[in-house]
């Protein structure tokens, strides 16, 4: 155990309980919207930041570098899609995600989606499918952070784990969103500077990357290749561009990601965030796989690839700049995990127990309520993951094909297309979590050669035209909902009347009203 | 390309490439985008 080592980690999670305290301070826990979405009121740089740390966890220090040790630049394929998924997010969404959250009062991004696309099956299906699915995320996420601090710290994975947790958990609580999304900010710093000192260690350690280029043909040069080791991969046409796709795309169908959208200070924040997004990715993205493929020249006998980036710090660093290291993957994996705690705990206490079972609560309360369900959450998954049930991977396997596939054509033709309607809705999140994980299930990828994503995409997307278009007559767009996406389009600021909330309510009740009265 | 073959030249430069030019097609078409200032009082 490396005193300067611990003394980094130390400051790292005295620095995240601060911003905690700072947010709560600032009035992350005195409102609704406060502690959900942080009053609204969060820049652009935070807002690229968030939505980049939250979408890059532990795998790009871990899974990303092992797929570089081993299979050389065919791992640049999976950073490929990934480092516009950001800006692609924010041009397709930001503007009018934002915009139109906040003229139907939607404070989760599952809440969003019943008020576009009106009908309890709508939250119900969208909320039980997020909750399970990014429940596991979250477990898989914790378990993750307590093997990382029992790897750097040497302590008993359960003495790790406790404290791992407890710090998420203690920001999360006390500040909400607003906690969530600067901490995130502060991490995406600590990744950057961890990611970029190995790198520049290991380009000089190996004489550049000509040099290294030249020296790993001399080993095997189809590692080379983008078709990997022995060019095992060649010809997979339909696996490389499906998830260069997906990876690009995907991200916009995330409960958790595309809040970020609804959280921003204003609509056209979404021009700067785009740009810092891109540009933060470009680094973070592409370093990994190109690290564990230089650790190949550099730890050629290692035993667990996934170690490879690690191992580069340990070997090539001095022990502070270690520290700093240690603290950058602690940091990608926190900033998963408390992104996906706080959206599962809302979506929980949101989405299901006040719009199921309690929808009488004054603000304050269910300003606890969600507060007490975070915390229940936190503790049953970190319970769970001193276990590590390896069940659990498998789950997240699922995870983000099915969500994505679940979610993407929904949040999409919500801001971009006047006729998806709650069938298409419906039949868009239905197909789209079915082919997903029976794809993944039944191995279809590799009957196929096309990846279960994408699958489910395209199959969850054309549900969604059909449905729609086949019952337009029987469920039109209502003129309140097309009144809001129209002014969505519109570059000025909310007109008096559509700024309040209660309006968009008032004027879905009236509907509702007017509906049974003539059937009546 | 740093002793790379040229498909892996087209996937790790070209790729990142075309990111660069989205982002600056994205500035582009929003440069109509009024300045913050006058859109702040739109929340």
């Amino acid at each position: 155990m490396n005193s300067t080592v611990l003394l980094f980690l130390a400051l790292y999670f005295i620095g995240m309980l601060a911003v905690g305290v700072i947010s709560m301070r600032r009035g992350g826990s005195s409102s609704m919207e406060g502690y959900y979405l942080s009053g609204r009121n969060v820049g652009p740089l935070v807002t690229a930041m968030t939505m980049q740390s939250t979408s890059m966890s532990g795998y790009m220090f871990l899974g990303a570098g092992s797929l570089g040790y081993t299979q050389g630049y065919y791992g640049f394929w999976y950073a490929a899609g990934d480092i516009g998924g950001g800006v692609v997010n924010l041009s397709v969404l930001g503007r009018r995600m934002r915009k139109l959250s906040q003229i139907m009062g939607a404070l989760t991004s599952i809440e969003y989606l019943e008020k576009r696309y009106p009908s309890k099956w709508v939250r119900l299906i969208a909320a039980v499918l997020s909750v399970s699915l990014l429940g596991a995320y979250v477990l898989a996420q914790f378990i993750a952070g307590g093997k990382g601090l029992e790897l750097v710290t040497g302590l008993p994975y359960e003495v790790a784990l406790a404290i791992a947790v407890s710090v998420i958990l203690a920001y999360t609580l006390m500040g909400g969103y607003g906690a969530v999304a600067y901490t995130d900010l502060l991490q995406s710093f600590v990744m950057i500077i961890g990611i970029v000192w190995i790198l520049v260690a290991t380009l000089q350690e190996v004489g550049g990357l000509t040099a290294a280029n030249h020296a790993i043909a001399s080993i095997d040069p189809t590692l080379l290749s983008i078709w990997g080791k022995d060019l095992v991969h060649e010809g997979q046409w339909g696996i490389v561009l499906g998830a260069l796709l997906i990876f690009s795309i995907g991200y916009m169908g995330w409960p958790h990601v595309v809040t970020r959208h609804m959280a921003m200070r204003n609509p056209f924040h979404a021009r700067r965030a785009g740009v810092y997004s891109t540009l933060w990715n470009l680094v973070f993205v592409s370093a990994p796989y190109i690290l564990g493929t230089l650790a190949i020249l550099v730890l050629p006998d290692l035993d667990d690839p996934e170690q490879a980036i690690f191992a580069l710090a340990q070997n090539l660093l001095p022990a502070a700049v270690v520290g700093i290291v240690m603290a950058a993957i602690m940091a990608a994996i926190m900033s998963t995990a408390d992104s996906i705690l706080l959206q599962t705990g809302s979506i929980a206490a949101r989405d299901l127990y006040e719009r199921f079972v309690n929808p009488d609560m004054e603000e304050k309360q269910m300003v606890r309520v969600s507060q007490l369900i975070v915390l229940l959450l936190g503790i049953a998954c970190g319970i769970v993951a001193a276990f590590e049930p390896p069940a659990i991977f498998s789950i997240v396997v699922f995870t983000t094909s099915v969500l994505g596939s679940a979610f993407l054509p929904a949040y999409v033709a919500a801001v971009w297309w006047r006729k998806a309607n709650t069938p298409g809705a419906l039949a868009s999140m239905i197909v789209g979590s079915l082919v997903a994980f029976f794809w993944q299930y039944l191995a279809l990828d590799g009957v196929t050669g096309l990846h279960p994503m994408l699958a489910g995409v395209v199959l969850s997307s054309l549900a969604m035209v059909v449905a729609s278009l086949l019952t337009q007559a029987s469920h039109p767009v209502s003129e309140h909902i097309l009144k809001a996406m129209e002014e969505t389009a519109e570059l000025r600021p909310l007109p008096r009347p559509l700024k309040a909330q209660q309006s968009f309510e008032m004027a879905h009740e009236a509907l509702t009203l007017k509906l049974s009265e003539r059937t009546a | 390309m740093f002793g790379l073959p040229v498909s892996t030249t087209w996937l790790v430069i070209g790729v990142p490439v075309f990111w660069v030019l989205y982002t600056l097609g994205f500035l582009w078409v929003t440069r109509g985008w009024p300045g913050i200032k006058r859109s702040e009082s739109g929340r």
